[in-house]
Order: C-alpha cells, then structure tokens, then sequence
C-alpha cells in the first residue's frame, strides 16, 4: 500500500513537473521572443493584443486573473505600462511576480537606452519617459540585446529545463540577426537616399528601428510627446518637412487618423500606416513579420522616389 | 480644522514630495477639485457660487517588501468654513496570501462602484441621489479589515469581505457616537464580462449590514455595472450605473425601504470632448402618512455634462442638472441648475482600476 501512494505520489509530481510554466507578458512581442526561448517548456499569454496603444490601458480584471495564475510575468518596462500594470500586478495577490519578485521581469533591462531625457522632466513636456525612449522592440538589435533578460528570468524560476532555454536563446537571436540581415539587404539598394533623413514619425516609437536599419528619422510630427499637434504645428511642421526632402509619413495605426491625414495633405507626403507590434490575432502573427512588414511598406515608398 | 492647520499640512507633504527620489519610492500626489454651482431655480438646496470641494492630498508606498501604505488627507470647502479629514490611512499587503489581498486601517468601503473611487477621479460632477442618501456626499468610510480573495477559476471573480468599526454610516461627524450593536460588515462578489468589439464590462453585487448605537438595524445590497468601449486613448463609450436598496429597521418600529440607481452612459463626441448623460433615481418606497396611506415619494435628476480632458491630470465639466421632486405631503418642485467643474492632478498619481 505504502509503495503504491509512493508511486501515485512520484507520478503525479512528474506530471506537474511536465506541465509547461505559465508566462504572462504585456506585449505579444515579447510573448513571441519567450516562446522562442521557452518553446513546449512554458505557455505564454500576451495581456496586450498589439492593436492597442500600450501607454493607455486600463487595469482589466481578466489581465489581473490572468496574473495571479502566471510563474512569471515580463513587460516592456520604462514606464511604458506604468498607467496600468502596477494595479494589475497588486491585484493579483501573486507576489513572485510583483517589482522584486523571483518572476518579475522588465523586457527593457540591458538594452540600449535611446532619448533618454537630460535634467528635470515635467508634464509640461508631455509624456516624456524619464528613463529613455522605450520602443525598442521594433529593432531586432534591441531585442537580441533584452532576449538575455527573458532568458534568466526563464532559468530562474524554472532551472531544471535550463539546456532548453539555452537553445532557446541561440535560437532566438539566430532568427533576430536573420531579420535584421534580409532587412538590411532589402534597404541596400537605397543607400544614396537614405544618407539623409526619408521619414518623419507620428510619435517617437521608431528610434531604435530607426537606428537599426539607418532609416534616418527627421523627428516627429507631435511638438511634445502623447499631446496632438496644434494646427500651427501641424501647417509648421509640414512645411519644414517638405522643405527638407523627407519621402513619407511613418504612423503606427494608433495615431489619430485625422491628424496624420492633415499632416499628409498639407505636407504632400504618402502616410505609411505601420502595426506598432505582432498581433495576437491577425497580421503580423509573428515578429519577422513583423519586422518585414515594416520594412517593406518603406522600401515601396523609396522604390518611387527612385524610379 | 483650520485652514492654518491645512497650510502646515501641505507644507508637510511637499516638504515629503522632495524626499520622493530617495530611494524610498514614496508617491505623492494632490488632486483639486473645484465646483461652481449656478441656480436657475428657486429654493434649491446649494447655494450659487464656487467653491474648492475637495484638495486631497495622497502618499502612497511600499512600507517594506511585504507591505504597503497609504495615507489620504483632504480639505474641503471655502475660508471660513474650510475642513480637513482624514479619508484614508491604511496598512495591506498583496504579497503575503497568495491570490488575496488585505488593508487594515481607515478607507473607503470597498463596495458598490463609486465608493470605491476618491470624488476626483468619478466620470461626473455631482453625487448621484442613492449615493449620498445612503453613504454620504463623498462615500462611506471606515476604520477596519478588509480582504479581497481571487477565485481560482478560468474567469474573474473576487470576493471581498470586511468588517468595520460601524460607530457612524458614510461620511458622518457626529461627535462621540455610541458603540454599535453589530460592527458594520460587507461583502462584494465581482467578476469581469468581455464584449464584442474589445469592449469589457464589470458586474458587481454588493451586501451591507449594521445595527447602530441607537438600535437600528442597516440592510443594504447593490448591483453596480461598468462598460468601457476603448479607442487608443480614451473611452469610445462608457457606461457606469448602480442600483441599491436599503432597509432601516428602527428596534420597535417599521422598516423604511428605500430604492435609488444611478445610470451614466457616455460618449466621445470628438478628441478631448466627451458627452454623457446621469439618470438618477431615488424613492422611499414605503413612504406613509400619519394614517398610514401610502404618499409618493420619488426624485429624478437628468444630468447632462460635457466633458474636456486634454489629459490624464486635467480635465473641464459643465453640467445642467433638472431635478423634479414628488415628496408628499410636500408640494412638487422642480430643481434647475448649472455645475462647472475643474479637475487637476499634480504628481504621481498612482494607476487606475477597471
């Protein structure tokens, strides 16, 4: 009798041991980056579908449900999700996950921090992010760079399957180097052009894709980040971009339409209307679509200012 | 208390706001809520004039790795009449019972929708009608234990229970009160319902009871319903409505039953500018007169509000609200008046709820 409890004990901690660690990130690219380095070992739930702006986000209680069950929980980090993510992490009453705790992690530790602002900052300047740019994950360069993050936090709490992540993460940065290099190459042809500055940005989240690539950035069409442009900006604006030879309009499709539009018409430049991430459900299902995605739609506006 | 009491207060807590990068991670944060008021009509219960309804000041921290703290003060009204209170002052955890979270202290009573939200933070100006019947213009607070549980099922649903001290209901300053008969306790049952086109909705059930120093017993239950429609910053469409329903039962006497709801639907008119409109609904329902024939009892109020909000920190409200009464054996009348209202927030105001 004793050996069978003994037995059916054994089993039934292998088979909680075989059942895969829950991961929950904020973001579905970062969702994409832990299934690369996680693959059968973890099941990976992305709060944020990718359609959604992550800066204005409500503290949803099927994000908090979600949680609570999570091993880990990963976000972009910087303030990006600061809105709403507190909240959803208290709520939970999971405290391994909570700042300090052993599942807790932050996306953007380790990268290379872009705009990260000089003195005192003020809402009078808008929605700066006191710690730097955090739109990082457009950049393959960035997101090899953070892949070290998700790694540990992965082997931390999880060390038995510790050669898997390690495969994981070879995997992971094989395929972000594979993206950045076809990219590059599909932007080779355009090297005169891109000398100078060929885009202006709605709002400063392409920085880091931006450097990647060398696809110069004149700046952007918001005067202060997350407040929408005035009319005298947008007229303004328009005209010095025109002036300065940029060839389009580069908006993720979270901005306001009708702003950009105005922007499009008075400037007299293509809008290429860009996810800001992968999506949950739909295009782009995954990240080097994602990436190519972005790419593309650029190398398509740069094709005609060639011919 | 004073408004020199006040001052020394704020001085207090700004001089904690430059302690704020120390490492302690301590908040701080103050919200300013100014309301005028216009009569258009006779007789009506606020006077015209505006008047700085509330100044709250907030410090929120971890108080070590497995604690957290708040503290919450607010000033009230003009010179001479200005008063300060304390509205919360709490010690909890989220970190020490897995799924669960508790506070032990003074707070809102973590019941119903708006009770759960500071004044500055509700979608309309003025107090719906069962709110301030039943809590008070601000909502009931109290000192005591509450624990919030999360059910491990694949769908949301929290239950809270707590028990306080109950020597006054909502928001009262009766001096030296005496002790209740039984403690004020409550309970809310919420869960979360997805809708279609990304909308998501919170249902909640709420259950309040006492019986007062003075003997009389205090039965409350509630139905409270948010909807929110997001488009990338703001709210497509929001909806927010609460039902409640009172008992007091005096030792002796006939139990007084009393029915109110709220309903506030709102609609983004264009970027910054939302309109909404607050249905409000309050009527004794077993209202008497001395021979005990029934006497109608019944208030409305129609409140449609405007709303700018450039931000998260500032916002603008203009309200007109139509009031009828039927309150026999009181004549009818009609309450017409214009509320403006003007929001800010200056610091670290911490993340919002569903």
């Amino acid at each position: 009798m004793i050996r069978f409890f003994s037995l059916l004990i054994f089993a039934l901690g292998t088979l909680a041991n075989a059942e895969p660690m829950k991961v929950v990130t904020s973001t579905p690219d970062i969702a994409w980056a832990m299934r690369q380095i996680g693959g059968d070992k973890i099941e990976v739930v992305s709060l944020l579908k990718g359609s959604e702006n992550p800066h204005f986000i409500d503290a949803v209680p099927d994000y908090i449900r979600l949680v609570a069950d999570a091993k880990v929980v990963c976000i972009i980090g910087m303030d990006l999700e600061m809105g709403w993510m507190p909240k959803v992490l208290a709520r939970s009453g999971n405290a391994k996950v909570q700042p300090g705790g052993s599942g807790y992690c932050e996306a953007s530790k380790g990268i290379s921090i872009l705009e990260k602002p000089e003195g005192a900052v003020d809402r009078s300047m808008g929605d700066v992010h006191p710690s730097g740019n955090p739109h990082f994950w457009a950049s393959p360069d960035a997101m090899v760079q953070s892949a070290a993050t998700l790694h540990a936090v992965l082997v931390a709490n999880d060390p038995a399957n510790t050669a898997a992540y390690n495969k994981g993460l070879e995997t992971l940065k094989a395929t972000l180097i594979q993206v950045r290099d076809r990219n590059l190459a599909k932007l080779k042809p355009y090297a005169a052009l891109l000398k100078t500055p060929v885009m202006i940005e709605y709002h400063k989240e392409f920085s880091y894709f931006s450097q990647t690539f060398g696809v110069k950035s004149l700046g952007s069409i918001e005067e202060k980040p997350g407040v929408t442009p005035s009319a005298g900006r947008l007229a303004e604006q328009a005209a010095s971009t025109k002036a300065s030879g940029v060839k389009l309009i580069l908006a993720a499709d979270t901005a306001p339409r009708k702003t950009v539009s105005k922007f499009a018409e008075l400037s007299g430049l293509p809008v290429v209307t860009v996810p800001l991430s992968v999506r949950t459900n739909g295009k782009p299902a995954s990240y080097p679509e994602f990436v190519d995605f972005l790419v593309d739609s650029i190398v398509a506006v740069l094709k005609q200012g060639k011919s | 208390m004073s408004l020199r009491i006040w001052g020394a207060t704020l001085m207090a807590v700004t001089s904690l706001a430059y302690a704020v990068d120390d490492g302690t991670g301590l908040k701080v944060s103050a919200a300013v809520d100014i309301v005028g008021t216009a009569n258009l009509s006779s007789g009506n219960a606020q006077p015209t004039g505006m008047m700085i309804r509330g100044g709250e000041i907030s410090l929120t921290a971890a108080a070590d790795h497995l604690f957290d703290g708040s503290l919450s003060m607010a000033a009230h009204g003009n010179e001479p009449q200005i008063g300060v209170e304390l509205h919360e002052a709490w010690i909890g955890s989220t970190k020490l019972i897995p799924r669960s979270r508790f506070r032990l202290g003074q707070f809102f009573l973590g019941i119903g929708r708006l009770n759960q939200f500071h004044q500055h933070d509700w979608p309309f100006i003025g107090t719906p009608m069962v709110q301030q019947t039943f809590f008070a213009f601000e909502g009931a607070f109290d000192t005591g234990l509450e624990y919030s549980y999360l059910l491990p099922l694949p769908f949301f649903l929290e239950v809270t229970a707590a028990i306080t001290n109950g020597f006054v209901f909502g928001h009262s300053h009766v001096p030296n009160p005496p002790p209740p008969r039984i403690a004020t306790h409550y309970g809310r049952l919420a869960t979360y319902i997805g809708l279609p086109w990304d909308g998501g909705s919170q249902l909640g059930v709420s259950y309040v009871g006492n019986r007062s120093g003075t003997d009389v017993n205090l039965l409350l239950l509630g139905l409270d319903f948010t909807a929110k429609w997001k488009a990338m910053k703001t709210n497509l469409f929001f909806f927010q409505g609460e039902t409640w329903y009172r008992e007091l039962t005096p030792s002796g006497g006939a139990t007084e039953k009393a029915l109110g709801f709220y309903l506030y639907p709102e609609y983004l008119l264009f970027e910054n500018f939302f309109l909404g409109v607050r249905f409000d609904y309050y009527s004794v329902l077993n209202s008497v007169n001395a021979v005990g024939a029934p006497l109608s009892n019944v208030e409305w109020n129609v409140v449609p509000t405007i709303t700018y909000k450039p931000s998260e920190f500032v916002l603008f409200r203009l309200a007109y609200n139509h009031r009828p009464t039927t309150v026999q054996p009181f004549p009818d009348r009609i309450q017409k008046y214009v509320e403006l209202q003007s929001i800010f927030i200056l610091g670290a105001h911490p993340a919002h709820d569903f």
